[in-house]
This record gives structure tokens, sequence and C-alpha cells, in this order.
């Protein structure tokens, strides 16, 4: 790596980080932050090629915001600061128990459900098999991520995970056998 | 900009993200913490045997000798037979057949064998959390999934996301404070951590799907669903009985200059069925390595399509260093780092956040306490006894549970903890020195130099106190630090 680009493009990372700062701030406007981030994604592609280059930008302007955020911690308090708790309760040991309870069931459930959905993503997809079998697997945890959410997030969690657990059955019987197409 | 949620949606999001934060907070920090530290793995294995031969340099020969006296050694043909070479990380050739491994010195005799100590079991710890391997990468790569979910609920029930981008209040309320710290990390992270969460869930849920796939459509052939996605092997008959490595290795510089060999792998050694896979990297790719094939005379027989199959593939082939940072050197290893410990205080500061709402103090806040600062005391302690010859693993989890349970019944309190911890980070840096001398790799001996300057930063309180005057001592006031860190 040559150190001179790769002090540019940190630079560059840094100067993006200052900039989306100051429009944060309202001292700036938002595109100069937003074209040094571009310039700055372009120089790291450049320096380390496509793939390095994205995970050195990223991670660039996340160091640099978390070290701004540290540096000038004690000095935002005044503009739109709010020292008021957060705006729900704090749940009481028997609503906390009920709620690690559901969390503890809801996780299988969902996992069955997603797994069941994965498959028919396998079956039904039409592409390659690599391009079947890779999509399904980066696919579950972000649909068992989702419907983990739903579900925690319903009022008639019962209901739902019955409807739930019907339709994963259901899917489950349908599911062809025999051979991948 | 509006949040596209409304308040009462919002409310339930929250509801859901403490819910499956707490849940999970133990598990998660666990892993994190771990994590944060495996991505030093080739480091720590150096530190654990400072005394094996390194070097960069190696040669076909001496990969041919090794062999030849490694399978010697072994009492049946394995069926795979592989040639770690040495690497800028770890500049050590190792052999590895059947769960029998040995390092490799520079005319290609035998070492001793790698250890399968402390850094192995912390590796273990991050991957399948000391369990069984398919139950632990399950477990593991369903934390994976929930991390997802909590990053897409924390996210979502954030409506003051951009209000806050850059805030920390952290001279306000201890509730403030840590609520500030845990977004801040966690939004600005993000991207970063749905990563670890996404391709952790890849490693540790890919054996369900592949498992329910090949009993579906497979008859419970897994291979074959492998085969599917990474390309099959390729069958050789009437293979000549020695490997020719030299003609092999010149024909993947000429077929392919800008690769670098990170392992061979023999197939079948020793039989006529035996061919040669050169395992290796690809500048600016993230894919684990491209696998070269040459029969047993180094005649070419193709590539396995990691860089340039379909796309699919080399996504999948990616995950690995893209999940562990192991592409850039020491600037990604020390990024990733960096970005474990981060997500690993987001878990941290969100269970102080609850703890610090609640209008009391229970046997959770020590439990809590017990388990985020005996973590770090336990991996001390286990790596001491592994440096003693010990059980490492008996030690990290009789520590893992002593430790919270003293901290729940008010034995221990914060302070004294962080004292243990610092005492435990000195120990392990002078019983290395004690076991190894101090004529070391320098990479020992910056790891010892780090355990050092770790140990004095939380030994600040106690050393303040005894460079305050006694005077001050005497009349009973505290130093100003030590007030600070008991808070």
């Amino acid at each position: 790596m040559h150190f001179g680009t790769a002090a540019a493009a940190l630079l560059l990372s840094g100067t993006a980080i200052g900039g989306l700062w100051l429009a944060w701030r309202g001292r700036l406007w938002l595109l100069p932050g937003l074209a040094a981030a571009a310039a700055a994604l372009l120089l790291w592609g450049r320096l380390a090629g496509v793939e390095f280059g994205t995970v050195y930008a990223l991670g660039a302007g996340t160091l640099g915001a978390w070290a701004l955020i540290g540096l000038t911690a004690t000095q935002t308090g005044g503009r739109v600061a709010s020292d008021r708790p957060l705006h729900t309760a704090v749940p009481s040991a028997t609503a906390l128990l009920r709620g690690l309870g559901a969390a503890l069931l809801t996780g299988p459930l969902t996992l069955l459900a997603v797994v069941v959905a994965c498959l028919h993503l396998v079956y039904w997809l039409p592409a390659p098999p690599a391009t079947r079998w890779v999509t399904a697997a980066f696919a579950l945890p972000l649909l068992w991520a989702v419907l983990t959410t739903l579900l925690l997030c319903t009022d008639r969690r019962g209901r739902a995970a019955l409807l739930l657990g019907v339709l994963t059955g259901l899917g489950a019987l349908v599911l062809p056998s025999g051979s991948l197409p | 900009m509006s949040w596209p949620l409304h308040s009462a949606q919002v409310k339930r999001l929250r509801r859901a993200h403490s819910v499956l934060g707490l849940t999970l907070a133990g598990l998660l920090y666990l892993i994190c913490l771990s994590g944060a530290l495996a991505v030093f793995h080739e480091e720590f294995e150096r530190w654990e045997q400072p005394r094996v031969a390194e070097s960069r340099i190696w040669s076909a020969p001496q990969v041919a000798r090794a062999v030849d006296r490694f399978r010697a050694e072994l009492a049946t043909l394995p069926d795979k037979l592989y040639v770690v070479l040495p690497s800028a990380g770890l500049p050590r050739m190792h052999l590895s057949a059947d769960g029998h491994e040995r390092y490799v010195t520079p005319d290609g005799g035998l070492d001793v064998a790698p250890a399968d100590g402390w850094t192995h079991m912390l590796v273990h710890l991050h991957t399948v959390l000391l369990l069984p391997e398919t139950a632990g990468l399950i477990v593991t790569g369903s934390i994976g999934a929930l991390l997802c979910a909590l990053i897409l609920n924390g996210l979502l029930s954030h409506p003051n996301l951009i209000r806050d981008l850059f805030r920390w209040r952290r001279d306000r309320s201890e509730v403030l404070h840590h609520t500030d710290l845990h977004n801040r990390l966690g939004v600005w992270g993000s991207p970063f951590f749905l990563m670890f969460g996404l391709t952790g869930a890849f490693f540790g849920l890919i054996g369900v799907l592949v498992a329910a796939g090949a009993e579906r459509w497979f008859d419970g052939d897994r291979e074959a669903v492998i085969a599917s996605v990474y390309g099959a092997d390729v069958e050789v008959t009437a293979a000549p009985s020695q490997v020719d490595y030299r003609r092999a290795l010149s024909e993947l510089a000429r077929l392919a200059p800008a690769a670098t060999p990170i392992y061979l792998m023999i197939q079948s050694p020793g039989t006529e069925r035996q061919f040669l896979e050169i395992g290796a990297t690809l500048p600016g790719r993230l894919i684990y390595s491209e696998i070269y094939r040459f029969d047993a005379s180094g005649t070419p027989l193709g590539h396995q399509g990691l860089s340039d199959g379909p796309l699919a593939r080399q996504i999948a082939y990616s995950v690995y260093r893209l999940h562990f940072g192991h592409f850039g050197g020491w600037a990604s290893k020390l990024l990733y780092g960096v970005l474990g410990l981060a997500l690993a205080w987001v878990c941290v500061s969100g269970v102080n956040i609850w703890l610090a709402r609640r209008d009391h103090r229970s046997v959770v806040n020590g439990l809590w306490d017990g388990l985020v600062w005996g973590t770090p005391i336990a991996l001390a302690a286990s790596a001491m006894a592994a440096l003693l010859e010990g059980p490492a693993q008996a030690v990290l989890l009789a520590t893992l549970a002593l430790l919270p349970a003293a901290t729940g019944a008010g034995l221990l309190g914060r302070p004294q903890l962080r004292a243990v911890l610092a005492l435990c980070l000195a120990a392990l840096a002078v019983v290395h020195a004690w076991r190894f001398g101090i004529d070391q790799p320098p990479v020992a001996m910056v790891i010892d130099g780090v355990l050092v300057a770790m140990a004095l930063y939380l030994a600040r309180p106690q050393l303040t106190a005894l460079r305050a005057p006694s005077s001050a001592r005497a009349s009973g006031r505290r130093a100003p630090h030590g007030n600070q860190e008991a808070r």
C-alpha cells in the first residue's frame, strides 16, 4: 500500500466526517461532506481495490466519527439536548420475564418458519444452484431478523405465533421433493 | 425529515429491542469480546509458542521432505494432508492431517506440534461458545442473526437518529451518558455490526439450510449440496507416487503470477488418486483463496473458480476474510479489533442503560458487573493456566461462574474487579516472561508490553492512592480517581 496515497485517503475520510459534522451543526451545506466521502471512497478503491477499499473507506469513516464524537462530547449539550429519560417506562420484573420468555419462544418458531421459506427460495429462485443457495443463506438471517422483530412488536403475539406455525406447517407440506429443477 | 414510523410503533420497537437485547446481552458480549481478540489469533499463537522457528522463506524441497517425514509418523494414510505455508501474520510452516499437526523447521524437519492451547480455546469460544461443534455453530449463528434483528429494530426505534448523530452528553445523567454512547457507537458502526451478524449467521446457519435441503433433494448427501455451490472435486487415477511440488509451483507462477500460495493440500496422499491443490490469495480480493489443482506430476488440472466463477460462489468464499478482517495486514486487524470491542461495548452500555433507569440496585447489577469484568479476567486467568500447562478451559469456566456469583452476592464490586483484572494482566505478562525469557520475537514482546500497559491503566486508582500523601490517607480523604472509578 502506497503510504502517500493512504495518508491522502485518510485525510479525505477525515475531511468527509468533518464536513458532515459541520453540516450537522448547521455551519455548512451537506454536499461538500458527501462529495468528500465519495472522493474518499474512490481514492480508497484506487489504493486497495474495490473490495478492500470499500471496507477501509467505511472503517475510516466510522472511526473518524467516533473520534469526533469523543472529542466534542462535552461541547454538544447545549443545542437541542434534552436531559429527559427515554420515552418508554422501565419494565417491571414480571414484564421483563414475560418478555424474555416471549423472546426465547419467538426465536425457534421464527427460525423454523424462515428455514422453510428459504428452502422454497432455493427451489423456486430461477438462478444457478450456487446463487440459489447463497441467496437463501444470506436471506435466512435477514428474514429471521425481520420476523422476530415483527413478532416481538405485535400485541397479539399468541395469535401471530399460531398463524406463523400454521403457515410454516403448510409451507413444509407444499415444499416440492424429488430433485431441484 | 420526518421519521416514517408512528410513536406507538417506535415504542413497540424499543420494547422489542430491550427484550431481545437483554435476552442476548451476556452471550453476545462473550462472542464480541472473544471475537475482537480472535482477530489477533495469529499473533497470540506466536506469543503462546514463541520458541518455534520463524521464517517467511520456504521451498519445494523443504515441503517434500517435511511431507515425507510427516507421512511416516502417521499410522494410516489420511484423506487430506495440509501444508500451511508461512505468511506475514504467522511466519511458520505447519503440516496437518487427521488432527495430527507439526511445525516444520527450515531444513524440512518436523518441529513441535502447534499448541492446542489458549488461542485455540479463544477461537472456539468465539465460534462455538465452547459447545460441541454443530450445536455451537447453530447457537452462535443464531445470535448473529438476532444481532441483525437488534440492529434493525435499534435503528428503526431511533427517530432522533440524525438530530443526535454526533452527540454524546457525557456530562449529563448516567442514563444519557450510556444511551448516547450506545446509540452513537451503534449507529456509526452499524454497517460493520450488520456485516458481523450476517456473516456470522452465514457460518452458523448455512449448515441448517444445507442439512434440510440435502434431506429434501439430495438423499441426505450434504457434500452434493456443497459441491453445487463451491464446485466439485476432480477425479484422478494412476497418479505417480511422488508429488512434484517444484513443477506445480512453477506452473502456478506461470498461470497466475499475482497469486500468493497460502497452503497446499494433497488429496488422497500416497495413493494412485492423489493430486495437489494450491490455495492462493489474489491481490485486492476478499475471497479466502483461489484453488489451483495439479496432478502429482505437477501438470495443471484447472482451478475451482472461486475468484472468477459465479458471483454467489465468490461472495460465499469471501465471508471468512470479511468477518475476521484477515485481508489487509495490521491495518485491517486493528480496525476489526476496535470494531469488535466497540460492539462489545454496545452490548454493555445497552444493559447499563436498563440498569441505570431502574430506581434500585439488585442482584442483577452485580451479576452483570461480574460478567462484564469477569470475562477478561477469566480470559487472562485461563491464558496463565495454559502457559503453565494447566486446564485453561476449566479455569475459564470456573472464573466465569465464580466472579458473577461473587459480585451478585455483593462480595466484590467494580473497583475490586478492575484491580483484579489489572493484577491478572500484569501477572500474565510476568508468567509469560518467566516461562519463555525475555529473548522473544517482537510480536510476543509487543503483546506483553500491551498487557503491562493495560494493567497500569487499570491500576491507576491504586497507584494514585499509593502516591497520595500519607497525611491525606490518614485523614480518610480518598484520591480523586478512586472516587471516580468507584462510581
